[in-house]
């Protein structure tokens, strides 16, 4: 009988890759949907009255919700919390802080 | 919300997972179970396969291929037809949902066929002598794989997200044609290909721990399959309906009150 070993190698190597490839760019697209929903939610009008918020992502990692922060601070520097108030360059310090989160 | 409340009002109780809001929490809980469920299912079939299953007396060891190759096979072709069917829901109800269970399937179904076609090439290598042959069978399943990647492509270069929607609907119901071609191809033409091992209507042509192994290992692929597009489906939530509040606004406030500390702190 022939050995085999390099064809079942081959074959069940394929699948480990896969859901290590999958599991990878399953992580990236949350991350890249958590940070879109960041911008757009930035971007938007703030604090209606009603007291919804449109601030904060809760249940995620704190990384992300210092990125969220970072992002409203450069979107809204004289926006419903004053005490965020900087200057272009800082704002543009907070995006660049927000990417590389 | 407003569509959480007319779900509530009436219809069947399925359709009440129509809304993101419903789904988004109901998919997170599902995803871990399956996770695991299906990392355990693997590891029984692969352990059956490999160590109780018999040695084939005509491929030797290379038939061993067979535990990935044929659920992979499997979960291409019942991944596929699970997008016609959310394509016939976009059309009809024009539900958000369903469209984007069409865009969660797609790269997993693609990945399925991919792993059909070259666990198929390592095993036609030592048993046929070939790597590729343009057989029917091999052929209509790349043509799957070719589906998929229109599916991910045609989403991915138009701009309007319902008119990818409605695109994408389209062609995963006209590409469905596919799917009985690749399943009859050994019947309709002479192919290399071997028939079908396993069928509703016969016995089956293979030993039992080789068969249980098999089935073992397909139902493991089939819960990856579904955990890994919840997982994609709970993405794409997140970025179409980023104004909605998926969270429990007791758990918002108290990250929002962690913000305001650490703000003061700085």
């Amino acid at each position: 009988m022939k050995d085999h070993s390099f064809y079942l190698a081959m074959s069940y190597a394929a699948p480990v890759v896969v859901v290590v490839i999958e599991a990878f760019r399953l992580q990236q697209q949350r991350r890249l949907a958590l940070r879109t929903r960041a911008l757009e939610r930035a971007a938007a009008p703030q604090d209606d009255g009603t007291g919804a918020s449109t601030q904060s992502l809760p249940g995620h990692a704190p990384a992300f919700n210092e990125a969220l922060e970072a992002v409203q601070e450069a979107h809204h520097p004289q926006g419903h919390q004053p005490a965020f108030g900087r200057s272009q360059p800082a704002a543009d310090a907070a995006l660049t802080r927000a990417d590389r989160l | 919300m407003l569509e959480v409340a007319q779900s509530d009002q009436g219809g069947a109780w399925w359709s009440r997972f129509a809304a993101p809001a419903r789904f988004f929490p109901l998919a997170g809980r599902l995803i871990p179970p399956l996770f695991v469920l299906s990392a355990v299912l693997a590891a029984v079939g692969l352990y059956i396969g490999f160590m109780v299953a018999p040695t084939d007396w005509q491929q030797g060891e290379a038939y061993r291929i067979i535990y990935i190759h044929v659920p992979a096979a499997w979960m291409s072709m019942l991944i596929y037809l699970a997008m016609a069917f959310w394509g016939v829901l976009t059309l009809v109800l024009r539900t958000r949902l369903s469209a984007m269970m069409i865009h969660a399937l797609a790269p997993t179904g693609a990945w399925m066929t991919f792993l059909a076609l070259w666990t198929g090439a390592f095993w036609g290598r030592p048993t046929w002598g070939t790597y590729w042959v343009w057989d029917a069978r091999i052929t209509s399943e790349l043509i799957l794989l070719f589906l998929y990647f229109g599916v991910i492509g045609l989403r991915a270069s138009i701009d309007d997200e319902r008119k990818a929607d409605k695109a994408c609907a389209l062609m995963s119901i006209v590409g469905a044609v596919n799917i009985p071609i690749i399943y009859f191809s050994v019947k309709w033409w002479n192919t290399l290909h071997q028939g079908a091992s396993v069928s509703l209507t016969a016995a089956p042509k293979m030993a039992q721990t080789m068969l249980s192994a098999m089935l073992i290992m397909t139902l493991a692929a089939w819960l990856y399959s579904v955990a890994s597009s919840l997982v994609r489906v709970r993405s794409l939530i997140i970025e179409r309906e980023p104004f909605q509040a998926w969270e429990p606004p007791s758990v918002g406030a108290g990250l929002r009150i962690g913000a305001e500390h650490s703000r003061s702190g700085a």
